[in-house]
């Protein structure tokens, strides 16, 4: 929070500076010149008194000039923490939807402060020019048993009328583009204990209710239309899932929000449980990790991170297509469009190398490899679809706030704006 | 190369004709109409009693607005940039810098006992322990939170911690900068490093906090256990804190490093030329306190002797040494702004594969130090975290005199300082030290070679004594120096010269008439000249002027 406080802040000063700064005398009040009337003193420290007696016929109130003083008032009338923390715990609360869903933005009710700052709540409904939607809430209390666990309880609707599908499997064409609508329902709970330090383990239970649709965006042929539910398993017919799960994680990044160094690594399995129809039951494993390698003091750093999703369906039963891995866009295979690939089974490696520029800007070279998979047996390093590129990530204390990479790759090439780290 | 050859020749041909005019005319307190180079009361050593202040309106400074400012639209920035930045001024003819409101002549102008240096700003006002200290007020936002306490005696303090990362850290850099840069000659708050438990602090109906949120309200006790919760607590459940003594007087706010103060008639002297300032630049690099802006300065409307007066105030050194107060120091910080273009232009089409030197320095593992180091220290390059005008238009002198002050720190002085930061490691104590030491040793070598380092002059027996400063730290041999001795007219500024002088000894002249006598070294750009003034007792040193 406080990190966006600084920006809005700081963006602030500079805008109402490059308007003005030259409109007005920028420098302050230079010392007073003696009058050629002025009696010559015969001492230095005559001489000296002399020249204060001369500005003490001319003193004013030392104020700031208007920039520094309408700063001032921002700062004084809360102005940016009305902004960015809300009046009444109420503020603006910017994306958060699913790429492709073009700027979003709703109110969002939002405290922190909560039994001494131990819960926060928070809820909000966001909405885009491209009429996604997304109404969601969550309360969550991370300090229990003393900060060594942590629970939270999360529910959600949305309503997204075009997410991209082109097609099954690896071999999908980028000329095979299509859309659905994607209405969904979950309810989250999640516990977790931190019996380590930088360890973590926790259950997730969820329930979550899908409707899949024709897609509403007509520049594309809708999913439905040129897939069958052989081939795209769900796009006729939907169900409702229980979702239970566990995790474990060890974690020793430095920050989080922008690691230099340290390393991450995350497993996670589930089990999808058709509750209505007894279609699409599946297991589900998720295997990340990432590893932060620095030098030359932390101001060059190689990113790397290898991420697999597996799923298993149940005898008899099929993935559905919109549970399934995707690979392509901001966060994966940067030089493809977002959700290019469906597929049972994901692999995907990145590898950066970030190097600073100055304090507030690091720059990155990428490469991405990964593909999707019909099974786990058929899970492998080759064969994998590649792009590279290059990256800004703009940052505050060393936080990213705004990621800005252009990937390329056979396809062509794609630029993302993200507010948020890649890993 | 040529281009770069000519813009150094052209500074050179600046300074030396600036540092000439300096010389000759000797650089003193401004005195444009002055008819004459030397007064009887030369050299002043300390400012005349100020004019009282009637009244003077608090201010505060934006620091995004100090930011970006300095970093985009710094004042003064052509001068910067032509290195013509104009002769040093409140200084006296002997070019030091008198007593005033801004600095006191301490290490280096007289002889400091070691405990003097040691005590610093003052040692006999730690917070009373014997009763609970009352939390008037309290902030939680931000990063490490703080606190405003009041003690038994009903002095007020301001309570800082360590971040969490690194216990000790910045209160030890907070005590170490307050007794060094008092030490020095600025004004500065008294810090005490503090231990104590939770019960040492309590509330009351008046206590006010501001949540994380930045809203204000009344305060309760578990407000107090919440702000605990962020900061680090020993083994024995101690907290350590740094309490930092409220500066006496009604606060002003900040001073700016340009300009004057409008309401204050004894702030005649552009910020940005004060030698007390430009030379702070010296002292920051040093104990590398990269966060030397206007914020950390306070301006306070004091009465002494009956005259209520403005003095200025250095404040808030948790962010010098290694620490940057909420984490360790970033290893850019002392060698790069935080936004440098030209620095930034190069990293970013080199790819990151330039890569300057104190990207290689090594950092011992010391959380209580953060990153504080050496060999990569280059005081001419030091940078402080953006651009300062006052530091941006030092001179040769500037550094030089701020240079002598820091060579006049002892191994042993620096070694006994250090050990009131507390460090529970010794080998943090022994890193600083070493830190400081060598540190102090790169400064006397950079800014004793830019001009002639002579000083301490005197006339004994008839004939003129100096010291050669950086024969005196070892940093070379000893060398030739040759002296011109000319009849001064203090009225016209013209020198003739002295027939039948014979070396350093005086010439002999009446009563009242004034000498130059100007010293060459090996370096013909470099020469100091040493103005006397026959007196009745004798000959007494009353001007020194520098070129370089």
């Amino acid at each position: 929070m406080k990190i966006h406080q600084g920006i809005m802040r700081a963006w602030l000063a500079l805008t109402l500076l490059a308007c003005g700064l030259y409109a007005q005398n920028v420098s302050a009040p230079k010392s007073p010149q003696p009058s050629a009337d002025a009696a010559d003193p015969t001492t230095r420290a005559g001489e000296i008194e002399l020249q204060r007696k001369q500005k003490a016929t001319h003193l004013s109130p030392d104020t700031p000039g208007p920039i520094d003083n309408a700063l001032q008032i921002v700062s004084k009338k809360r102005i940016v923490d009305r902004v960015t923390n809300g009046i009444a715990g109420f503020r603006l609360h910017l994306g958060g939807l699913i790429t492709g869903s073009g700027m979003a933005l709703g109110p969002e009710y939002y405290r922190r402060d909560l039994a001494h700052e131990q819960l926060l709540y928070r809820a909000s409904a966001r909405g885009s020019l491209r009429k996604f939607y997304l109404v969601d809430t969550e309360i969550s209390d991370s300090h229990l048993a003393g900060g060594r666990a942590s629970a939270d309880l999360y529910a959600a609707h949305s309503d997204y009328p075009n997410v991209d599908y082109y097609g099954p499997s690896a071999n999908s064409v980028k000329t095979g583009r299509s859309g659905f609508s994607l209405e969904q329902t979950s309810f989250r709970a999640r516990a977790a204990v931190s019996p380590a330090e930088h360890f973590h383990a926790g259950l997730v239970g969820s329930y979550l209710m899908f409707n899949v649709g024709p897609g509403r965006d007509d520049r594309f042929v809708s999913t439905d239309v040129i897939y069958t539910e052989r081939t795209t398993p769900g796009i006729q017919v939907q169900s409702d899932f229980g979702v239970t799960g566990a995790f474990v994680q060890y974690d020793w990044r430095d920050n989080p929000g922008g690691p230099r160094h340290g390393g991450n690594y995350r497993a996670q399995f589930a089990r999808y449980s058709d509750i209505e129809r007894g279609l699409f039951s599946f297991n589900s494993l998720d295997l990340e990790a990432q590893q932060y390698i620095p030098f030359f003091n932390q101001r060059r750093v190689i990113a790397l991170r290898g991420r697999l999703q597996a799923t298993d369906a149940l005898p008899g039963q099929v993935v559905p297509f919109y549970l399934q891995p995707t690979l392509g866009g901001s966060d994966d295979l940067r030089g493809f469009r977002s959700f290019r690939f469906y597929g049972n089974d994901s692999l995907v490696l990145n590898g950066e190398y970030r190097w600073e520029v100055f304090s507030g800007l690091d720059m990155a070279l990428f490469m991405d490899a990964g593909r999707v998979f019909p099974n786990f047996h058929s899970v492998s390093v080759n064969e994998l679809e590649t792009d590279y590129g290059f990256g800004f990530r703009f940052n505050v204390r060393n936080d990213v706030f705004l990621r800005i990479d252009t990937g390329f790759s056979h396809e062509g090439f794609q630029v993302w704006f993200k507010f948020s780290n890649v890993f | 190369m040529v281009q770069v050859q000519q813009r150094v020749l052209k500074f050179r041909v600046n300074a030396a004709r600036l540092l000439l005019a300096g010389a000759l005319g000797v650089v003193v307190l401004p005195h444009p109409l002055a008819a004459q180079k030397f007064y009887p009361d030369d050299p002043l050593w300390r400012d005349p009693r100020p004019l009282p202040v009637a009244k003077a309106k608090s201010r505060k400074i934006d620091e995004y607005f100090d930011f970006f400012q300095n970093t985009f639209f710094e004042p003064d920035k052509q001068l910067k940039k032509e290195h013509n930045p104009g002769p040093s001024e409140a200084v006296n003819t002997l070019s030091e810098v008198p007593d005033s409101a801004w600095f006191t002549n301490r290490i280096g102008s007289r002889t400091l006992s070691l405990a003097e240096l040691v005590r610093g700003p003052g040692e006999s006002h730690p917070p009373a322990q014997d009763q609970p200290w009352v939390v008037v007020s309290a902030k939680n936002e931000g990063i490490t939170p703080g606190l405003v306490i009041r003690d038994s005696a009903g002095r007020v303090y301001f309570l800082k911690f360590d971040p969490m990362s690194n216990p000790g850290m910045a209160s030890a850099a907070d005590v170490l900068g307050s007794k060094l840069f008092y030490d020095l000659g600025y004004n500065v708050p008294e810090n005490y490093i503090v231990h104590f438990t939770r019960r040492q602090l309590a509330v009351n109906q008046k206590s006010r906090y501001s949540d994380p949120r930045g809203h204000a309200r009344s305060m309760t006790a578990a407000d107090i256990d919440d702000i605990l919760r962020k900061v680090p607590v020993d083994g024995d459940r101690k907290i350590r804190g740094l309490a930092s003594l409220t500066i006496p007087g009604d606060i002003l706010g900040p001073f700016r490093y340009y300009g004057t103060r409008r309401d204050d008639p004894n702030d005649v002297v552009d910020h940005q030329k004060r030698r007390d300032l430009r030379g702070l630049y010296v002292f920051a690099a040093w104990l590398n306190h990269t966060d030397s802006k206007s914020i950390n300065s306070l301006d306070s409307l004091i009465e002494e002797n009956g005259i209520q007066f403005v003095r200025h105030y250095l404040i808030d050194f948790g962010a010098i040494l290694g620490s940057d107060s909420f984490e360790a120091k970033s290893p850019r910080a002392g060698n790069v702004y935080l936004f440098d273009f030209k620095p930034a232009a190069w990293q970013f089409l080199s790819l990151g594969l330039d890569v300057p030197a104190w990207m290689r320095a090594n950092y011992p593992h010391l959380p209580e130090v953060g990153h504080l180091e050496y060999k990569t220290f280059n005081p001419e390059h030091w940078r402080s975290n953006y651009p300062n005008p006052a530091f941006d238009q030092r001179t040769p002198g500037d550094t030089y005199w701020a240079a002598k002050k820091v060579m006049a720190f002892s191994d042993r002085d620096l070694s006994a300082i250090v050990d009131t930061a507390q460090f529970t490691n010794p080998r943090a104590a022994e890193w600083v030290t070493r830190c400081l030491i060598e540190r102090r040793d790169k400064i006397g070598r950079a800014f004793f070679q830019d001009v002639l380092p002579l000083d301490d002059f005197a006339v004994r027996g008839g004939v003129l004594h100096f010291d050669d400063l950086a024969v005196r730290y070892h940093f070379r041999g000893p060398q030739e120096h040759s002296v011109n001795w000319f009849n001064f007219d203090n009225h016209s500024g013209s020198k003739t010269p002295v027939s039948n002088a014979s070396g350093f000894t005086v010439p002999r002249v009446a009563e009242g008439r004034y000498l130059a006598a100007v010293i060459h070294g090996p370096n013909p750009r470099q020469t100091v000249t040493v103005y006397l003034r026959q007196e009745a007792s004798g000959e007494k040193v009353v001007g020194i002027g520098r070129t370089w």
